[in-house]
C-alpha cells in the first residue's frame, strides 16, 4: 500500500476525511489539499479519520499542523478519529495532543 | 576528468588508449563495467552481474573489434558475484581470442564455486558462480607456477612483467604489467581488504580501484575474505600510487568516478573509520538475516524518534504562529529527514514483493542512517531540539552502525547506577513550568532570538505532562551492566507509549531475584502493544538481550512490562 486515498463524508456541519494508506513525504498533499478546503468551509467541525493509516512521518503531521492553524483562527480544534495506537504514540510525544483532538 | 557513460573516450596520460564505462545502477546487484581499447588487445573490466549490460558489452566489444581484430581480455577487480558472474556470457564473433585474466586466489574462488568467497549466497534467486578457465592467474604465491605472459592462438604473446610500486616511505603493492601496444601499458596493482583477490588497474592517469572505496562500510566490512590488516596496507599504498603516478581520476565498482583529491579525501576517511576495525564479526547468512531483521526494528524506531523530534517543532510553530511566524526557520532540514525515512521505509517495504538481497536492505539503512547522523549533525540543531530526544535519536543512529559494521560495542558499555538513573527520568518527567523567563526578557528587544528561544522551549516540552510517574526503589543494589543512557532511553520510550496508550500514571520500581536486577513498569489501565510498537518493543528486547538481559509484556492487565537488566559485565554480543 504505497499510495494515500482520501474520500470526503459531510454530514450537517461535520466534515470527515477517511484516509487509506500511508501518510508521507509523497503523499502528504493529497490529504493537504481537501483537508484545508475543509478547514477554510465556515462553521465546519473538521475531522481526520485515520482508522486505514498504516504509517505518518513529519510530513503528516505538519498537514496536521496546518489545518489546526487554519482552524484556530476561527476557534475550532482539529479532531482525529481512530488513530493507530503508534501514531497516536508520535503524535502525544510530539506535543500535538495539545491543540489537536485525539478522539 | 569526467567519464561519460556508455560513450568512448580517449584516457588521460594515455595515447591511443580509450574507455568505454558502463556505469550500472549502483546496488549490490550488479557493477559497473569498463571497456577499454588498446592497439594490442581489447580490455573488459569487471563484467558484472546483469544480462542486460552483457548485451550492451557485446554489442561493443563487437564494434570495437570491426575497426580492429584483437584478442579481448577479461579483468577481474575481484571474484565477487556482482562483477564476476557474466564473465563466461558475451557473444563475440567467431574467431575472437578471449582470455580471463583474475588474483590467483580469485580464479581458486570462482573454480570452485565458492559461494562464500563469491558472496553468491547473499541473492536470493541463487545464481551460478562463473567458473569457466581463467587463462591467466596473477600474484600466484609461490611465484613459480604464475605465467610470464599470455599466448594466443596465432602465436603472439602479451608479456606480463612483474614488481612492485616503490617510492620513498610508502608501502609497496605488488604490481603486475602488460604490454599493450604503442607504449601502452596495463598495471595490475594487488590491493586487499576488500577481499584478497582484490586487484586495481592503472591505464594512463586513470585508476579502477574495483570496491576499495566500499571497503571499510558498515554491512560490507567483515564479508569472507575482507581483512583489517590488509585493508590498512592498501589504504596507505593506494595512498601513494595517486601521488606517485599522477592518477588524475579513480573508476570504483559501484557508482561515478572521483577526482584523485576526492580519491585522497575518501582514503583519509577510510583510514579512519578503519582503525577500529581490527576485531569485527565475520558477516554470513545468518548473520545477515539477523541484520535485517535488526534493520525492520531500526526503522521503526528511527520513524517513531525523528517524527517525534520533527513533530515538536511543528508542535512549537502552532503557538508561534500569533507571532507571526507561519514558517519555521530552525537549522535543520526537516524536509530532508522525511524523504530519507520516506524512501527507505518504501524501499524496505517493497523488499516484501520482490527478490531483493536483504543485505540490499541493510545496506539502505546505512545510507539512512548516515544521512540522519548529518541533519543532527549541526550544533545549531542542539539549540532548538531537546537535547535528550536527540541523544536517543544520535544513539540509536550509532548503534545501528557499530552494529552492522560487526563492532562488539555493546560488551563495552559502561555499567549504570540504576536507581539514579531512574530517578533522575521520574524528575526530568514530573510536569513542570519552565518559570525562568529572565532569558527570554533579555531578549525582548531582538525578535529573531526572542523567537528562537520560545521555540526552543516549546519543542522541548515534555510528553509527560499528562501522566504521572511514581518511583519505587526496592533494592539496594545499584548497578547494572548497561549504559545509563541506553536504560534511560527504553525506560523513557516504554513510558511514552503508555503514556499515549492513555495511561495517567505509572509505576516505575527496581527489585532484585535470583540475584538479577529488575525494573518493573506498571500502567494504570492496559495499553495496546501497538502503542509502542512491536518492532520498537523487539529492538528494545534484542539489545538488552545483547547484553545478557531482557524485556517481557509481563502482564497485560494492567499493562506491565518487565525488564531483566544485564549483570555486570554479562555481554553476550
Amino acid at each position: 500500500m504505497g499510495e494515500l486515498e482520501v474520500t470526503i463524508e459531510r454530514w450537517s456541519a461535520m466534515i470527515t476525511l477517511h484516509a487509506t494508506g500511508p501518510i508521507d513525504g509523497r503523499t502528504a498533499p493529497a490529504l493537504q489539499e481537501p483537508l484545508l478546503a475543509a478547514a477554510a468551509v465556515p462553521d465546519a467541525t473538521v475531522c481526520v479519520d485515520l482508522a486505514r493509516v498504516p504509517y505518518m512521518s513529519n510530513a503528516g503531521l505538519r498537514v496536521l499542523l496546518l489545518a489546526a492553524q487554519a482552524l484556530r483562527a476561527r476557534d475550532e480544534r482539529l479532531r482525529l478519529e481512530h488513530v493507530p495506537p503508534h501514531i497516536a504514540n508520535v503524535l502525544s510525544s510530539a506535543g500535538f495532543t495539545s491543540f489537536v483532538d485525539v478522539a | 576528468m569526467s567519464l561519460a557513460p556508455n560513450t568512448w573516450q580517449p584516457i588521460p596520460g594515455s595515447r591511443s588508449l580509450e574507455i568505454f564505462p558502463i556505469l550500472a545502477r549502483p546496488s549490490i546487484v550488479s557493477s559497473n563495467c569498463f571497456i577499454v581499447s588498446a592497439p594490442k588487445a581489447i580490455l573488459v573490466v569487471d563484467p558484472g552481474a546483469s544480462h542486460e549490460q552483457t548485451r550492451r558489452i557485446s554489442d561493443v566489444v563487437t564494434g570495437a573489434l570491426s575497426v580492429s581484430k584483437r584478442p579481448v581480455l577479461v579483468l577481474l577487480t575481484h571474484c565477487h558475484q556482482d562483477h564476476s558472474q557474466e564473465a563466461d556470457r558475451f557473444v563475440l564473433p567467431a574467431g575472437t581470442e578471449l582470455r580471463r585474466l583474475a588474483h590467483e586466489r580469485a580464479a581458486r574462488a570462482l573454480e570452485r564455486s565458492d559461494r562464500a568467497l563469491t558472496v553468491a549466497y547473499l541473492y536470493p534467486w541463487n545464481p551460478a558462480v562463473c567458473n569457466a578457465p581463467i587463462h591467466c592467474r596473477l600474484f600466484a604465491p609461490d611465484g613459480a607456477s604464475e605465467v610470464s605472459g599470455l599466448t594466443l592462438d596465432r602465436g603472439e604473446r602479451l608479456e606480463i612483467s612483474r614488481g612492485t610500486t616503490s617510492w620513498m616511505d610508502d608501502v609497496p603493492l605488488g604490481r603486475r604489467s602488460i604490454a599493450l601496444g604503442d607504449g601502452e601499458r596495463l598495471d595490475i596493482y594487488h590491493t586487499p581488504g576488500h577481499t584478497s583477490c582484490s586487484v586495481s588497474l592503472r591505464l594512463g592517469s586513470l585508476l579502477i580501484v574495483g570496491d576499495l572505496p566500499f571497503a571499510a562500510n558498515p554491512g560490507l566490512c567483515g564479508l569472507d575474505g575482507w581483512n583489517h590488516e590488509e585493508l590498512i596496507h592498501t589504504l596507505h599504498g593506494v595512498d601513494g600510487l595517486l601521488d606517485n603516478h599522477d592518477i588524475a581520476t579513480c573508476c570504483p565498482g559501484h557508482g561515478y568516478e572521483l577526482s584523485a583529491a576526492a580519491m585522497r579525501y575518501k582514503l583519509r576517511l577510510m583510514r579512519e573509520e578503519a582503525r577500529d576495525l581490527t576485531a569485527v564479526e565475520g558477516m554470513n547468512a545468518n548473520r545477515i538475516a539477523g541484520l535485517k531483521r535488526y534493520t525492520d526494528e531500526f526503522l521503526e524506531e528511527a520513524s517513531a524518534l525523528f517524527t517525534i523530534l520533527s513533530g515538536r517543532l511543528y508542535a512549537a510553530s502552532y503557538y508561534l504562529f500569533d507571532e507571526g511566524m507561519e514558517r519555521l526557520t530552525v537549522p535543520i532540514d526537516l524536509d530532508g529527514i522525511d524523504r530519507t525515512l520516506t524512501e527507505f521505509r518504501r524501499f524496505a517495504d517493497a523488499f516484501n514483493q520482490s527478490t531483493t538481497p536483504e543485505l540490499t536492505v541493510v545496506l539502505k539503512g546505512v545510507q539512512a542512517a548516515r544521512s540522519l547522523q548529518e541533519a543532527l549533525a549541526r550544533d545549531e540543531v542542539q539549540r532548538f531540539l531537546d537535547p535528550s530526544l536527540v541523544g536517543r535519536a544520535q544513539r540509536r543512529l550509532t548503534d545501528f552502525l557499530s552494529i552492522v559494521r560487526g563492532l562488539r560495542l555493546l560488551s563495552a558499555e559502561s555499567p549504570s547506577r540504576v536507581n539514579s538513573v531512574l530517578a533522575q527520568l521520574v524528575a526530568r518527567a514530573a510536569p513542570h513550568e519552565d518559570t525562568d523567563a529572565s532569558e527570554l526578557l533579555a531578549l525582548a528587544d531582538d525578535r529573531r532570538s526572542f523567537l528562537d528561544v520560545l521555540t526552543r522551549r516549546l519543542a522541548a516540552r515534555s510528553p509527560f505532562n499528562q501522566v504521572t510517574v511514581d518511583f519505587v526503589e526496592a533494592c539496594e543494589r545499584g548497578e547494572a551492566g548497561i549504559a545509563a543512557e541506553r536504560l534511560d532511553d527504553i525506560v523513557t520510550s516504554l513510558i511514552e507509549g503508555m503514556a499515549a496508550g492513555g495511561a495517567r500514571h505509572i509505576r516505575l520500581g527496581t527489585e532484585t531475584a535470583n540475584d538479577q536486577l529488575l525494573v518493573r513498569l506498571t500502567a494504570d489501565i492496559t495499553v495496546a502493544a501497538e502503542a509502542i510498537g512491536q518492532r520498537r518493543l523487539a529492538l528494545y528486547g534484542r539489545t538488552l538481550g545483547w547484553l545478557g538481559g531482557s524485556i517481557e509484556r509481563e502482564q497485560d492487565t494492567p499493562t506491565t512490562f518487565l525488564l531483566r537488566l544485564p549483570e555486570l559485565s554479562a555481554a553476550v554480543v
